[in-house]
C-alpha cells in the first residue's frame, strides 16, 4: 500500500533558488492489488508525484509511506525501491546488458539474491511478460514494445508489490502499445501486482480500476473511469481527451437524446445508438 | 509542388546475410497542395520512404521526381532539393544544438546562403507561425519544455521556406493539448502557405482529422493510396495489417452491420454526430 499525506513538493530545475510549488497537498491512498491510472497534461506534476512513490524524490512537506515505511527513512531505501519499482518512457534508456536474460537479472543481482534463485526469477519474469523465446537475444534488436516488456521483466524479477509506469507506451506504435498494456493488465489481474500507470492516452486509462487526475499539482478528480470520462467538459477544461465514443454519447445527450453518458467502448456505444433508433 | 515516385525499391545491407527489402517497387504521385498521411506498422518502410524524398537515402532502383526534376539523377543539386523539401524527424527536439533558439533556427537558411538580414526577418516570421514568443529567441533551446523544443525544430525547417513539408510523427509523446496545438499549426501552415504536407502518424484520429489522402504501407509495399474516407471505410483490412482505426469508424461500421447505414464518408466526431442526429430525425418521422 502506498499512502501520501499532505504531500507538497517545490522545486525549480532552472533556478534552484526560486522555488515553484509542483505538488500541493496531495492525499492519496493506493490499495494493494489496485490498478490506478494517473492522468494530467504535461507539467501537471504527475511524473513528479510518481517519483515520490519510491523515494526518487522526497517530499518538501508532508509524508509518503510505502507499506508503512516513510520514504524519508534513508536506511530503508533499498526496501522501498524493491517494494515499488519503476518503468520509464524510453525503452532504450533502460537496457543495460547485451543479452536479454542478463538484462532482466540486473536489478535482482543488485539486491544480492542467490544466483539459483535469480535464474528462476528471470525465467518466471520472462514468461510473465511473454518474452521467454527471446531469452538469449540481443535487446537492441528487439522492437520498442518488446524492449519495454524486457524492462518490465527486469523490475518484476525483484518481486515488487507495486510497479509504477511513467508513460510506458508513449514512444511505441499501436502494436507495441497493445503488447505492453496486455502485460500490465496480466501482472495486475493474475499476479496481484499493484499498478500505477501514468499516461496521456485515454484509451489506456479506461483499463484502470480508478483514475486520479492531476492538474497544477493538485488532485482534481478521483473516481472510476466511467465517472471520470463522462464529465467530458471537465476533462476538456483540464486539457485532456475522452474516448471518441464517450464524446459522441455526450454530444447526443447535449442535443437532447436520452443516452447514457458513461460509455467507454465501441460495443456499448453501438448498443445505445441502436436503442435510440427503436 | 508535386512529388512523383516510380518503381522505388530500397534494400538495406544488400548482398549480406542481413539483406532486407525496405521498400518494394513503390509508385505514387502526390499533387501540389495535397495533405497526405502515411500510415503503417513499425518497420513498414514509412521513414525510409520519406528519407528518399529529399535525397537523404538513395534508391536501389526507381525514380523520384520533385516538381518534375529527377532527384535520383547524377548531378542533381540536392542542396536545392533539401531547401524545397523540408523534413521534421521524429523527436526533433533532440536535434537542437545551438546556443540560442535564434541561432538554431538560423542554421538551415544560412546554409542555403540567405543573407543575415533575410534570415532575421524569416526567423520572426516562422516563430509566429509555430506559436513561439519572441522572448525565447535569446534562450538556450535546452531550457525549453518538450512542446516548445518541438516548435523550435519545426521552425528551423520552415525557415528554409520549403514547398513540401514532411513530418515524421509530429505529435509522438505530446499531451492532448500540445498535440492539438501542433496539429492546428501544421494545418494553418498548409492552408496559409499553400505547402504540400506529408505526415507520418500512428494516430488514426489525427489522420482522420487532417489528411486529404492516405498512403497505407505494410512490409515495404504500398497497399493503398486513396482519399481518407475510402481508407477508413475498410476497418477490417486496416486492422489486419496491424493498424488501428478511429473509434468513430468502428461505430459506423458496426451500425452498418446492424442495418443502420449512416453513409460511407464518416470518420470524424463532427460528421458522426451530424449523421446520427439526421438518421434519428428520419426514424422519428
Amino acid at each position: 500500500m502506498i499512502e501520501t499525506k499532505n504531500l507538497t513538493y517545490s522545486f525549480d530545475e532552472e533556478n534552484p533558488f526560486e522555488k515553484k510549488l509542483i505538488l500541493n497537498n496531495i492525499n492519496l491512498t493506493v490499495r494493494d492489488g489496485e490498478f490506478l491510472c494517473v492522468l494530467g497534461h504535461n507539467g501537471s506534476g504527475k511524473s513528479t508525484l510518481a517519483k515520490h512513490f519510491n523515494a526518487i524524490y522526497l517530499p518538501s512537506g508532508g509524508c509518503v509511506f510505502v507499506d508503512g515505511i516513510d520514504t524519508k527513512c534513508e536506511e530503508k531505501l533499498w526496501d522501498i525501491r524493491q517494494n515499488t519499482a519503476m518503468v520509464f518512457q524510453n525503452p532504450d534508456n533502460q537496457i543495460v546488458a547485451t543479452i536479454v536474460e542478463e538484462d532482466v537479472a540486473f536489478a535482482a543481482e543488485n539486491l544480492g539474491i542467490d544466483p539459483k534463485e535469480i535464474q528462476q526469477r528471470v525465467d518466471w519474469a520472462l514468461d510473465a511478460v511473454g518474452m521467454s523465446k527471446f531469452k538469449n537475444h540481443a535487446p537492441h534488436l528487439l522492437s520498442g514494445g518488446q524492449k519495454q516488456r524486457i524492462a518490465i521483466a527486469g523490475v518484476i524479477a525483484m518481486k515488487p508489490k507495486t510497479i509504477v509506469l511513467d508513460e510506458p507506451t508513449a514512444m511505441l506504435d499501436p502494436k507495441g502499445r497493445k503488447e505492453v498494456l496486455k502485460t500490465i493488465t496480466k501482472l495486475n489481474k493474475e499476479y496481484g501486482i499493484t499498478i500505477i500507470l501514468i499516461t496521456h492516452n485515454m484509451d489506456e486509462a479506461t483499463l484502470a480500476d480508478r483514475i486520479v487526475v492531476i492538474d497544477s499539482g493538485e488532485i482534481v478528480l478521483d473516481d472510476i473511469p466511467k465517472n471520470v470520462f463522462s464529465d467530458v467538459e471537465k476533462m476538456k477544461s483540464l486539457g485532456l481527451d475522452t474516448p471518441q465514443v464517450t464524446e459522441i454519447a455526450y454530444r447526443l445527450k447535449k442535443a437532447g437524446y436520452n443516452i447514457k453518458s458513461d460509455i467507454l467502448d465501441v460495443e456499448d456505444c453501438v448498443e445505445e445508438i441502436l436503442k435510440l433508433c427503436q | 509542388m508535386s512529388i512523383k515516385v516510380e518503381n522505388l525499391t530500397h534494400i538495406y545491407s544488400k548482398d549480406t546475410p542481413f539483406e532486407k527489402i525496405a521498400l518494394n517497387n513503390i509508385s505514387f504521385e502526390i499533387k501540389d497542395n495535397d495533405f497526405v498521411a502515411i500510415i503503417g506498422h513499425t518497420g513498414s518502410g514509412k521513414s525510409t520512404l520519406i528519407q528518399h524524398l529529399n535525397g537523404l537515402v538513395k534508391p536501389d532502383s526507381g525514380k523520384i521526381y520533385i516538381d518534375g526534376e529527377d532527384i535520383t539523377e547524377k548531378g542533381c543539386n540536392l542542396t536545392k532539393i533539401r531547401g524545397k523539401v523540408g523534413i521534421v524527424f521524429q523527436y526533433p527536439e533532440y536535434q537542437l544544438f545551438e546556443e540560442t533558439v535564434y541561432k538554431d533556427i538560423a542554421y538551415g537558411p544560412s546554409n542555403l546562403g540567405y543573407s543575415e538580414k533575410e534570415i532575421d526577418s524569416i526567423i520572426y516570421d516562422v516563430i509566429k507561425i509555430v506559436g513561439l514568443k519572441e522572448e525565447v529567441l535569446s534562450k538556450s533551446p535546452f531550457e525549453l519544455s518538450g512542446g516548445q523544443k518541438r516548435r523550435v525544430a519545426i521552425a528551423g525547417v520552415l525557415a528554409m521556406n520549403p514547398k513540401i513539408l514532411i513530418l515524421d510523427e509530429p505529435t509522438a509523446g505530446l499531451d492532448p493539448k500540445g498535440r492539438d496545438e501542433i496539429l492546428s499549426q501544421i494545418k494553418r501552415i498548409h492552408e496559409d502557405k499553400n505547402i504540400t504536407v506529408i505526415i507520418v502518424s500512428h494516430s488514426m484520429e489525427d489522420v482522420a482529422k487532417l489528411a486529404k489522402s492516405v498512403l497505407v504501407m505494410s512490409d515495404g509495399s504500398l497497399l493503398m493510396h486513396d482519399d481518407v474516407k475510402n481508407v477508413f471505410k475498410d476497418d477490417k483490412f486496416l486492422q489486419s495489417i496491424g493498424l488501428n482505426v478511429p473509434q468513430i469508424s468502428l461505430v459506423v461500421s458496426r451500425l452498418k452491420e446492424k442495418g443502420i447505414d449512416l453513409g460511407d464518408d464518416i470518420y470524424t466526431l463532427d460528421a458522426c454526430e451530424k449523421a446520427i442526429i439526421n438518421y434519428l430525425k428520419g426514424v422519428k418521422k
